[in-house]
């Protein structure tokens, strides 16, 4: 830590107020006893929050972001069009296509997760 | 800040992701010294309210540990968090003690001091009435920097403001005090 003088040299012309704030900055302790302190914060002290739900948002939004990107599609502009085409064997496949690697990285996040049980 | 052991970096380190208690233990008996010493100071020497916040401070720094990124000293990041505490309390007391509505006015009438009383003594008790008319940011830029002497940039990373904007506590408060203790001022030099 980069020592810095007490008192700046702006506030030493004002010799009462400095010489107060020295006596002010004397007074009290330098080092508190801990006197079972720290004992009753770790009694306090919660388990750990597991955030594997805050995981799952940004998954989320790429499997919803996933969804609205084939909705989007120059061939299929809007939802009713690709519910009406989803039985065409092409649409499928490139549907299961576009999801499994999402999938994939949903399960994958979830089995490397550090903090899931 | 650490003289012995492992460095605050590694604790945290254990504590997150080792979801080691003894590590986080080990900080709070590591730093709660400077950090309730501090804390009394914000709160005026209230030791029984500044431990209070103290308290909630190590909580709140166990909740967020994610999010100490290590960029400044473990014990800047734990200030910051127990001055977003003190600011918290503050403003729960402020209709109370309604401390922003002194103005420059009622510090012109300032009491002069009693002169039967010790010098020394009642220029302390001056000063201290006086601190209690500052802001909260203005009285806790004047104890980091002046009462504790921490340099500006850290009082700055604590505050979470510019080191200017904590120089433009400083110097209102100041102008504060010198006002307050202007009595004082033209005493000592007449």
């Amino acid at each position: 830590m980069k020592p810095m003088e007490p008192f700046p040299p702006e506030v030493s012309d004002d010799d009462s107020l400095a010489r107060a704030l020295r006596r002010e900055a004397a007074r009290g302790p330098g080092w508190l006893a801990d006197d079972g302190f720290s004992d009753r914060v770790m009694q306090r002290l919660p388990p750990r929050r597991h955030r594997r739900s805050a995981r799952w948002w940004p998954v989320m939004g790429s499997l919803l972001g996933g969804v609205l990107m084939v909705c989007a599609d120059s061939r299929w502009r809007t939802l009713p069009a690709l519910f009406s085409r989803i039985d065409q064997p092409g649409v499928m496949l490139a549907m299961v296509l576009m999801l499994t690697p999402i999938l994939l990285t949903c399960l994958l996040l979830l089995l490397l997760d550090p903090e899931s049980d | 800040m650490s003289e012995h052991g492992p460095s605050d970096q590694v604790l945290v380190a254990r504590a997150l992701f080792n979801d080691d208690r003894h590590a986080f233990d080990t900080l709070v008996r590591r730093h709660q010294s400077a950090l309730r010493i501090w804390l009394a100071r914000l709160c005026h020497g209230d030791l029984a309210g500044a431990d209070d916040l103290a308290q909630e401070t190590f909580l709140q720094a166990w909740r967020r540990l994610d999010q100490f990124r290590g960029e400044a000293q473990f014990s800047t990041w734990l200030h910051s968090i127990g001055y977003r505490q003190f600011l918290m309390r503050e403003r729960r007391h402020a209709g109370a003690r309604a401390r922003e509505a002194v103005d420059a006015a009622v510090l012109e009438q300032w009491p002069d001091p009693r002169p039967a009383v010790d010098q020394r003594f009642a220029m302390e008790r001056d000063l201290a009435a006086a601190m209690a008319v500052l802001s909260p940011h203005e009285y806790a830029a004047i104890v980091q920097c002046f009462l504790l002497e921490h340099p500006q940039e850290e009082a700055a990373q604590v505050m979470g403001c510019a080191v200017g904007t904590v120089k433009s506590h400083i110097f209102r408060a100041r102008q504060k005090l010198r006002q307050a203790l202007a009595a004082w001022h033209s005493k000592e030099s007449s």
